[in-house]
């Protein structure tokens, strides 16, 4: 039972460090990309600023709806099947990725339904329009995830990444991981990194100092955001192997922060894929079929491989 | 896709830029050449004297008539007696810059002035003349 706690508690502070660092990163990127400083010049070059700016959300208090609570709780949950390091999970089992798709599809369908909403009633419209531009970025997602399955033949995040102490399974599945990483750059696109565009936000928390129902929603959206980078990391980029003389912890750290540079450095650039139609035009002429021919040749191999022994 | 590239090496190629934007109380830029800030006085450096006259060019001139004078008749000669400046209404165009044939006024490059009082904002022949610092342009990085 304490270890398990303990456990609880590393994962905890882990996450809670990590928000910070991210959140700070974040703000520095974005606005040095646009020749800005970034955090107003405070001494320690604005450190203290995450924390002074959440604690402005808590000023006023707004109404939490259900879809809020259920966003925020499964995001925490996510957290208990996903390996952020080596020995850092606390529920054990050789289906982990499997639980972590199922907790990320239901965390993905409570957005979409809590985008749909208005104050007052369901909008109908908006929701058909929200689980097609979602399912257009969620299948080929599935789709890489899939292949990435069949490569390994496991569910288990463990095997996963001990499979890749030699090569990393980028050099395997390449469009797998473009297909995986553009799904993945969209979706943290549409949870608005930078507070631009505001597709899969509720209406209540559009508004400057809307109390905490907007932290929480940005704590859930970053705890998603997370979960989205670790599994590339630990899918394709070798997750806690560690790399000649740097140990497993740093190397996840190090791969963690340079994919969310790299995200948050794109997500500014494709400020062009803004409306909804562009985007699962995009989504369902170029993903999919790219993730449906990555699937294929990964069957094909699998089967050359282990019915008739060639390769 | 070519262009989102090119996007992402412009944003990429900024982190390394030196930042546009300034913390203005604590930073400051220098500021360009021929600003037009607070006018003032000039004076004359063998007698240091005011040079002004009072011959009511710029008065004439401003379009926001801030601009007061008062003539003083001193040892057969007219001279100056006051001159008031309004701030508070002054645009800073220069006219009176130009209208003056003796040379006698310019405009430094003070342009801090916000006052709590408007009455703060109307300066007198003294405090026209009392600027001699801000004609350097970069007086505030000091």
């Amino acid at each position: 039972m304490l270890v398990l706690l303990q456990k609880i508690g590393y994962i905890i502070l882990i996450l809670g460090v990590n928000l910070y660092i991210v959140s700070f990163l974040n703000n520095k990127i974005v606005s040095r990309s646009e020749l800005r400083r970034g955090y107003k010049g405070y001494k320690k070059g604005g450190a203290v600023f995450p924390f002074s700016s959440s604690l402005k959300y808590i000023a006023k208090g707004t109404p939490f709806s259900i879809w809020d609570i259920f966003i925020f709780v499964f995001s925490i949950v996510l957290w208990s099947v996903v390996p952020i390091s080596y020995n850092y999970y606390i529920i054990d089992s050789s289906h982990n990725l499997f639980f972590a798709l199922v907790l990320y599809i239901m965390l993905v369908i409570f957005k979409v339904f809590s985008v749909s909403y208005s104050k007052y009633y369901f909008v109908i419209s908006s929701f058909v329009k929200r689980i097609s531009q979602t399912l257009s970025l969620l299948i080929p997602l599935l789709f890489s995830v899939l292949a990435i399955i069949i490569l390994n033949k496991s569910l288990d995040f463990k095997i996963i990444v001990n499979s890749q102490y030699q090569v990393w399974n980028i050099v395997y599945q390449p469009i797998g991981f473009a297909v995986f990483f553009i799904s993945i750059l969209l979706q943290i696109k549409l949870m608005n990194l930078s507070e631009y565009n505001q597709f899969l936000i509720t209406d209540n928390i559009n508004k400057e100092g809307e109390g905490i129902s907007r932290l929480t929603s940005r704590f859930s959206n970053y705890l998603i955001i997370f979960f989205l980078i670790s599994l590339l990391n630990i899918l394709y980029l070798g997750g806690w192997q560690k790399l000649y003389m740097i140990s497993g912890n740093i190397m996840v750290a190090i791969k963690f922060y340079a994919v969310f540079a790299i995200v948050a450095l794109l997500e500014r650039s494709i400020s062009g894929i803004s409306s909804i139609s562009r985007l699962i035009n995009l989504n369902y002429k170029l993903l999919l079929p790219l993730s449906i021919v990555n699937l294929a040749i990964t069957i094909v191999f699998f089967i050359l491989r282990n019915v008739y022994f060639i390769i | 896709m070519i262009r989102i590239f090119k996007n992402f090496f412009i944003n990429f190629a900024n982190l390394f830029r030196k930042p546009r934007t300034v913390l203005y109380p604590r930073e400051k830029i220098i500021i360009y050449e021929g600003s037009r800030g607070k006018p003032k006085l000039k004076l004359n450096f063998d007698t240091l004297e005011i040079i002004c006259n009072g011959c009511r060019k710029c008065e004439a001139a401003c379009p926001q008539n801030c601009i007061s004078i008062k003539k003083e008749f001193k040892d057969g000669n007219y001279g100056l007696d006051e001159f008031n400046l309004n701030l508070g209404l002054c645009s800073f165009c220069g006219n009176c810059v130009e209208a003056c044939s003796i040379h006698a006024i310019e405009l430094s490059y003070r342009y801090q002035m916000a006052e709590y009082d408007l009455e703060a904002l109307k300066a007198e022949k003294l405090d026209l003349v009392k600027q001699a610092e801000y004609l350097i342009r970069d007086f505030w990085i000091k």
